[in-house]
């Protein structure tokens, strides 16, 4: 009874400074609208960070030879990356890739210049099918699978060589003792984007690859690529006891990219910063309508007093106008942000205009056209903190609205 | 009169227009700050891509934008660079010799790009002494002294005072190679010159390469990044005919352009903010102007215009704004205060800072105050309050004098 009275009570109240109630709930359901909209895009900016660093750069689960993760040194690589692979592929689940990869750092040569790359070496059909390597590939082909000679270069690395589509290049890499060199021919030509990464960009098969530096059979990184990322601990654990026993270190993708993770947790946390104060400034609007809504009301609320209503009635009538009018600007908020994501979710966000095709983010390249998520986790939880201090603003004018001594109250005209 | 009025009315209801004008105080202090943040990554990154990397005009053979190739040499570049030098609005000048090499250390090698620079004119220029980590910087004459990118020395595993072997390739495509002796250390800020960056005296890599007197690069500094067009014409007459002479804007617009986001950002940055606090200046005003009909009634009734009421309840918002503005430029100013002097440590992994667009940050970012950002957030401040108080404005100005004095 005395719950329905108090909610009629502060329906009533709202209801009759409608326009005020209208502008304060806009201001709560704008702020936060605004809030979740610009987290979905953050988020999504990081999916596609953390799937571009774990499909081009590591795995859901990596496997490499101690020491190589300090040293960078293609010597230090898994040798018998072909065992290793096939022990992660009879634990891996269903749908699953496991690739071979080779980093050999080096000086790629023409008759007409050289410059310094890094040759990336790959399976290339399994790697084409992680990583989409095949669109990029602006002249001649993706490579073939068994070809030890061909080589894809970056568009401006190959303009630099003089070199185009058959020619020659050598590659120059450390081996055990002196420096090695082997001949590639060009088969094609790729472009991601991304200039610098484009002007030291140079691919072949792993095999290759690690022949160069006098490991044949070895690989730098033998990578896991699951079909979908919440299997990484039981994945993780599963190719770690496979491959006890030997002298490997099988990380899970969060360890295989700790910068990029870290990347994206410090960018989240300044941005709940951000939007931590934004919503005290919307709080604090929040205060001034309660108070004034109070102030006006301090004679009909001596009035209610006077006719025996305890401090308690008008604390909580005073209250449920700020959970009623927090809850649903709050709920509507969260519906208006995840609408305006809506059309971004499906054609993305065109930076390219503004930074290229491609941008370098906490060491990785993502596509300038960054596709937000729904993230209805996280935006829930900036909602509930919206209404939380929504109502926490409420308290002390509630408090004032209750100690008010009927005689005084009344005074007033 | 007005401003009497306006300031009577505000003090009729200290608190709230306290609290009105403290949430938008909070607002400016929460821009100036995330703008003061963003001015200095802007600084940061400024300075190593626009002085570091591209100077503020630069001359070029005609083809080394679309190739990059070796052979596209300058001959003459003493005489050059001593030509550029006498120009007007010139602070610094200076030419590059680029190439790609193997550098060796005891037991490992690793892919460098050098950059053969003459080290006095390359320090006016970009700085290169003051990026000198540890051991010292190169010596004012060649002496196969180098400095390593810090990362570079650290992968093939050598020090200061350490030799290392260059295997590269001479103009004739040539296999050459020689000794040089690391002198020093060098974090540029830049990922890329971090992990393969060497510098050498342009006169040691004219003889390793047997390109005598020619680089491929002038990079010229002036006074300001951004009058680089008029120091573009200012140096054009030292310039000999079949150049290529461009301002940094041309050479990289990629860079012109994430520069030119500096100012988007903020406004951006504002208009998220003042959207929502535009919100309670409006309510307030509202309030402010419901509450006093009847007064507003006879102010009408004893001759006030209409235009004058107006004024009034504009004037009151006004000086909210005035008073948001003062108490935002105290709690900012101890923001930005606090950034400037301490900052915020964003650093990930063993000390480093993020990455972002190829460029290293500083672990502990720091902020930058320009006076346009402060100038941008008062004034933002002031028209948003303006701005949300024209309807009530408008709504009191059109009272009729009788309805409204008949109120209660």
């Amino acid at each position: 009874m005395s719950l329905a009275l108090t909610l009629r009570l502060a329906v009533r109240n709202l209801a009759r400074a409608l326009r005020r109630t209208l502008i304060t709930g806009a201001a709560i359901a704008g702020g936060l609208t605004m809030m979740i909209a610009s987290s979905n895009l953050q988020e999504g900016s990081y999916k596609a960070m953390i799937d571009a660093g774990v499909s081009e750069q590591a795995g859901h689960v990596v496997v490499e030879a101690p020491g190589f993760r300090a040293a960078a040194d293609p010597r230090l690589a898994v040798a018998d990356s072909a065992g290793v692979a096939a022990a992660l592929a009879a634990v891996a689940p269903p749908g699953s890739t496991v690739l071979r990869r080779a980093m050999v750092p080096g000086l790629v040569q023409s008759p007409r210049g050289s410059s310094v790359v890094v040759l990336a070496g790959v399976e290339p059909s399994k790697e084409a099918a992680v990583t989409g390597w095949e669109q990029r590939v602006v002249a001649g082909a993706f490579l073939q699978d068994g070809d030890q000679r061909g080589i894809l270069l970056g568009e401006p690395l190959a303009a630099q060589l003089a070199v185009g589509l058959g020619d020659k290049v050598v590659l120059m890499a450390q081996g055990d003792a002196d420096i090695e060199s082997r001949m590639f021919r060009v088969v094609g030509l790729v472009r991601t984007g991304a200039d610098d990464l484009d002007a030291a960009l140079a691919m072949s098969s792993v095999d290759a690859a690690m022949e160069l530096v006098g490991r044949p059979g070895a690989a730098t990184q033998v990578s896991l690529h699951l079909p979908h990322p919440d299997a990484t601990p039981s994945a993780h654990a599963a190719a770690a006891a496979a491959l006890a026993g030997r002298e490997l270190s099988v990380l899970p993708w969060p360890e295989a990219l700790p910068e990029l993770l870290q990347f994206t947790e410090r960018d989240r946390q300044s941005s709940v910063l951000m939007f931590s104060v934004l919503t005290v400034i919307v709080a604090m609007g929040v205060l001034n309508t309660v108070l004034m809504g109070v102030m006006e009301r301090i004679r009909e609320i001596g009035v209610m007093r006077a006719l025996g209503a305890l401090p308690g009635l008008v604390f909580q009538m005073v209250l449920w106008e700020a959970i009623l009018l927090g809850g649903v600007a709050s709920a509507a908020g969260y519906a208006l942000g995840m609408l305006l994501s809506w059309p971004f979710v499906v054609y993305g966000v065109d930076y390219s205009a503004l930074i290229g095709d491609s941008m370098e983010v906490g060491g990785v390249h993502i596509s300038a056209v960054v596709y937000p998520i729904f993230d209805w986790v996280g935006g829930a939880r900036f909602a509930a903190m919206t209404w939380g201090l929504t109502v926490l603003a409420a308290v002390w004018p509630a408090r004032l609205a209750a100690r008010a001594r009927p005689v005084e109250a009344m005074r007033p005209v | 009169m007005l401003f009497a009025i306006a300031w009577r009315n505000l003090g009729r209801h200290a608190r709230r227009s306290f609290i009105t004008a403290l949430a938008m105080a909070v607002g400016v202090a929460l821009c100036m700050g995330s703008i003061a943040l963003s001015d200095g990554i802007f600084q940061q990154v400024a300075h190593v891509m626009v002085d570091q990397a591209l100077g503020h005009v630069q001359v070029h053979h005609p083809d080394w934008p679309t190739r990059k190739r070796a052979e596209d040499t300058q001959p003459g570049a003493a005489a050059l660079v001593a030509a550029l030098e006498g120009r007007p609005g010139v602070v610094g000048v200076t030419g590059r010799l680029v190439t790609a090499v193997l550098v060796g250390g005891p037991s490992t090698s690793a892919g460098a790009r050098v950059l053969g620079v003459d080290p006095r004119r390359e320090s006016a220029v970009s700085g290169l002494d003051r990026l000198v980590a540890s051991g010292a910087p190169l010596g004012a004459a060649p002496a196969r002294e180098v400095l390593l990118g810090a990362e570079l020395a650290r992968s093939i595993g050598v020090g200061v005072g350490d030799e290392v072997v260059f295997v590269g390739q001479g103009a004739s495509g040539s296999i050459a190679n020689d000794l040089f002796r690391v002198v020093g250390l060098v974090r540029t800020g830049s990922t890329l010159a971090d992990r393969s960056g060497a510098w050498v005296h342009l006169g040691d890599l004219q003889a390793f390469l047997e390109l005598p007197d020619q680089v491929h690069e002038v990079l010229i500094l002036g006074t300001d990044a951004g009058e680089s067009a008029a120091l573009r014409a200012a140096v054009g007459p030292a310039v000999p005919a079949g150049r290529l002479v461009r301002t940094w804007q041309e050479a990289s617009p990629v860079t012109a352009r994430l520069m030119a986001l500096q100012d988007g950002g903020a406004v951006l940055m504002l208009g998220f903010v003042f959207s929502v606090a535009a919100l309670g200046v409006l309510n307030t005003m509202l309030m402010s102007v419901f509450e006093r009909t009847r007064e507003l009634g006879v102010l009408r009734a004893i001759g006030m215009s209409p235009g004058r009421v107006m004024g009034l309840v504009l004037a009151e918002a006004l000086l909210l704004g005035g008073l948001a503005a003062g108490l935002g430029l105290v709690l900012g100013g101890a923001v930005d205060a606090y950034l400037v002097h301490v900052g915020i440590d964003f650093s990930v992994g063993e000390g480093k800072g993020l990455s972002w667009s190829g460029i290293q940050m500083d672990p502990v970012i720091r902020g930058a105050v320009r006076w346009q950002g402060v100038a941008l957030t008062l004034g933002a401040v002031l028209g948003v309050s303006l701005l949300a108080a024209v309807w009530p404005a408008w709504r009191a100005a059109r009272l009729r004098p009788v309805d409204a004095m008949r109120q209660v």
